[in-house]
């Protein structure tokens, strides 16, 4: 019990050097162009299809909740409010977060733990290339960066997958319910969305690259670096999004 | 390959897991280490994970609602009564559900797929067990009586997190937040159905991807992803067309 | 006499790349081949055919008279328990200790523990590991791991014995202690063994006759001999820079 303790506050002071070493190597080292780009293609067009499937079924499974409530009082004139809220502060850039984190985290914590590895890492030190500022950073900006960027794009996403849902299940014209979305959601809605996924997007980057690069073993280690990455990242997740929802109001 | 092929070729290897899964189940002995091992691996080790996220999940719920009830109707009386249903036929088994998907699904695929890529599976096959029978089956049973169990533990501790939340933040006495009028039966159904549909998916979707592993800690590592994301997609496809179907209904 | 293996015109591709073609060759009882080949040439693929681990795109294997190629999985289950496979990566079940792993075989046999645990410690003190019987295989080395691996295709007696490159990875000590281990209980047991390993000085003690894999075809079947002699350069070419490498 005590060696766990150990090991785990040992792990916890590793990953705050690790963040303490990523920040500097942010803001003093030189940004590599190509890398960057290259990633922010990767994680950025590489994941969109499944975050459009993730914001459309979000986005209907909010109408169906929704709906359930406003047939029942039969206030149908505030659908739009419920799901614009539903969707847009909460489950939108949750199921996002989470699937971000399913498909690009859990794929670079598998990408850098299986150069860890094959000790791809140990090379890039020996050319005298720090790994940390020529893979990790790279990843960090385009994580933060896409992670946002899809989350707008999924909200709209999901928009129409709420529409269209509330229009075939619950039977709400898409005029009242465009209506009542205009009228009751504000931008701060949207807003709180966005900065939201943008810190979804940092602690899924930092937690992912940490477990990719403190492999150690073979081919099993790679897979509990990828099992361990989504499941810090989703406690993460989740924490960050107590404390966004918290500190906004 | 294009994106449809790929959907296919992973269709078509579920489908022929599930497939092998169901015919194992009546056919083979139950292996008993092994279910014993997944029961705890699958179930016990999640018990924590699950507290931390359904906690702040239940938390978050109810700073929303509360927020939103006292902008728009300046009075935050109903919340409880109001969050009731949406917990237990919503917010319960989906995000129980998506974070056993994350946490055992990716636990299974990475643990099969290393067992393939280091030749192990290829061992039990050469002692004559199939991979399917001893490995996938007992974690599909652990799932199916730890899913629905970790569910309803989720369920209660969104429960109690937003309780404490909403009399903290907002002052709503225990009381009248543990308010269980609006919850009817077809709430409860919602739930089970809910939980059992994803105690089967899980392991499958993600059994499949690791068992489908190939090449080396690449190939373990690709397995893993795959396995959560194809089964957090089919949880929450799967909870919209449970939800959509019993909206219908009802 | 009827031949133990048979293999007629075997033919795999991976996409649309053909590794294997017509592959042919047979195999009588108590015989030693040695299967070598440049890497990456399809010996390991071979091996896994042989056994029903892998089925070809096309052709026949017939093993104890019985063809595999299109059997059932059920119906290889049979088969394989008169096969032991000793696995590139050992293959050891992380799960499971020495001891377990040795006797898992006897198990899924039937065997009850007492006596399938009696007869693992055997062919455990058989390798000389009889120490480490109740260690996990993560705390072995690579050796160690070897001659588990080793015990656990030997224990079911088998009667045929599949080496997919047994001494991987090893020091010239070990690589000798393995190969001497493999003659001695194809002596004991009197098995047909099929070994695939780039050690041509060691296989050549050991097999009568090697099978020479190149590009996906069989390049030369016969005797050590035979093969120095070839005309064919490639093969008498492989060998000799095989036989100098080793010294």
């Amino acid at each position: 019990m005590i060696n766990q303790i150990k090991q785990l506050l040992e792990n916890f002071g590793d990953f705050c050097l690790f963040i303490g070493r990523t920040l500097k190597a942010c803001v003093c080292g030189s940004w590599d162009r190509f890398e960057l780009l290259r990633i922010l293609y990767l994680v950025g067009v590489c994941s969109l299809p499944i975050i459009l499937a993730t914001a459309l079924f979000a986005g209907a499974i909010v109408a169906t909740q929704v709906g359930s409530y406003v047939t029942k009082y039969r206030a149908y004139e505030v659908v739009g409010w419920g799901f614009g809220f539903g969707t847009f502060r909460e489950l939108g850039p949750l199921l996002i977060g989470l699937m971000f984190s399913g498909r690009v985290g859990a794929h670079h914590a598998a990408e850098l733990g299986t150069m860890k590895v094959t000790e791809q890492i140990d090379a890039l030190r020996a050319l005298a290339i720090d790994p940390i500022e020529y893979l990790v950073v790279p990843r960090l900006v385009a994580m933060v960066v896409m992670m946002t960027l899809l989350n707008i794009i999924g909200d709209f996403c999901a928009l129409v997958g709420g529409m269209v849902t509330s229009y075939v299940l619950v039977g709400v014209d898409p005029y009242v319910f465009w209506n009542s979305f205009c009228e009751y959601v504000k931008l701060g809605d949207f807003l709180n969305g966005c900065a939201k996924a943008g810190c979804f997007g940092v602690c899924i980057a930092f937690v992912s690259c940490y477990m990719g690069m403190s492999v150690q073993g073979g081919a099993p280690a790679v897979g509990r670096a990828v099992n361990n990455s989504v499941v810090f990242s989703a406690v993460g997740i989740f924490a960050m999004d107590y404390g966004v929802t918290w500190l906004w109001n | 390959m294009s994106l449809i092929a790929v959907i296919q070729q992973d269709l078509r290897s579920i489908a022929s897991t599930l497939s092998g899964t169901l015919t194992s189940l009546f056919k083979d002995p139950i292996e008993n280490k092994e279910l014993w091992s997944s029961l705890y691996q699958l179930g016990y080790r999640s018990v924590f994970f699950v507290l931390l996220t359904l906690g702040f999940l239940g938390a978050i719920m109810n700073l929303q609602t509360g927020y939103q009830a006292q902008r728009i109707l300046g009075d935050c009386a109903m919340v409880g009564e109001q969050m009731m249903p949406l917990l237990v036929r919503q917010l319960a088994p989906t995000l129980t559900g998506l974070m056993v998907a994350t946490r055992v699904g990716s636990g299974i695929a990475a643990e099969l797929g290393s067992m393939v890529v280091t030749e192990q599976v290829d061992a039990l096959r050469m002692c004559g067990a199939s991979p399917i029978g001893y490995l996938l089956k007992p974690r599909f049973l652990a799932c199916m009586v730890m899913v629905p169990a970790l569910t309803v533990f989720g369920g209660v501790i969104a429960f109690v997190a937003g309780l404490v939340v909403s009399g903290w933040v907002f002052g709503i006495q225990p009381a009248s937040y543990a308010c269980f009028d609006q919850v009817n039966r077809w709430d409860v159904w919602e739930c089970c159905i809910k939980a059992f549909v994803f105690s089967m998916v899980i392991p499958i979707v993600s059994g499949s991807a690791g068992l489908n592993a190939y090449g080396g800690s690449e190939g373990v590592g690709e397995a893993t992803t795959k396995a959560v994301v194809e089964s957090c997609l089919a949880v929450i496809m799967l909870d919209l067309l449970v939800g959509g179907v019993i909206f219908l209904l009802r | 006499m009827e031949p133990l293996i048979r293999v007629e015109d075997l033919c795999h591709r991976f996409d649309s790349k053909l590794v294997l073609s017509q592959i042919g060759f047979e195999l009588f009882q108590g015989e030693c081949l040695a299967l070598v080949g440049k890497g990456g040439a399809g010996k390991s693929l071979i091996l896994k055919m042989i056994c029903g681990l892998l089925r070809p795109s096309s052709g026949r294997v017939y093993v104890f008279d019985q063809e595999i190629a299109h059997a059932s999985e059920a119906s290889l289950f049979a088969l394989r328990k008169q096969i032991g496979f000793v696995f590139q990566n050992n293959a050891l079940f992380d799960a499971l200790t020495v001891i377990e792993n040795v006797k898992f075989p006897l198990i899924r046999a039937g065997l009850n523990d007492g006596e399938a645990t009696r007869q693992a410690l055997g062919c455990l003190a058989q390798v000389g590991l009889e120490q480490a019987a109740s260690k996990w295989p993560n705390a072995l080395s690579g050796g160690m791991k070897k001659r588990v691996c080793l015990a656990r295709a030997l224990v079911s007696k088998p009667k045929l014995l599949l080496c997919d490159d047994p001494t991987a990875g090893l020091d010239p000590v070990t690589t000798q202690r393995i190969f001497r281990l493999i003659g001695e209980t194809q002596r004991q047991l009197s098995a047909t063994v099929i070994l695939v390993s780039h050690e041509i000085s060691a296989l050549r003690q050991l097999c009568e006759r090697m099978l020479l894999i190149d590009g996906g075809q069989v390049l030369f079947d016969g005797s050590f001999e035979q093969g120095r002699l070839c005309s064919d350069d490639r093969v008498s070419g492989f060998l000799n820079r095989g036989m100098s490498a080793c010294f």
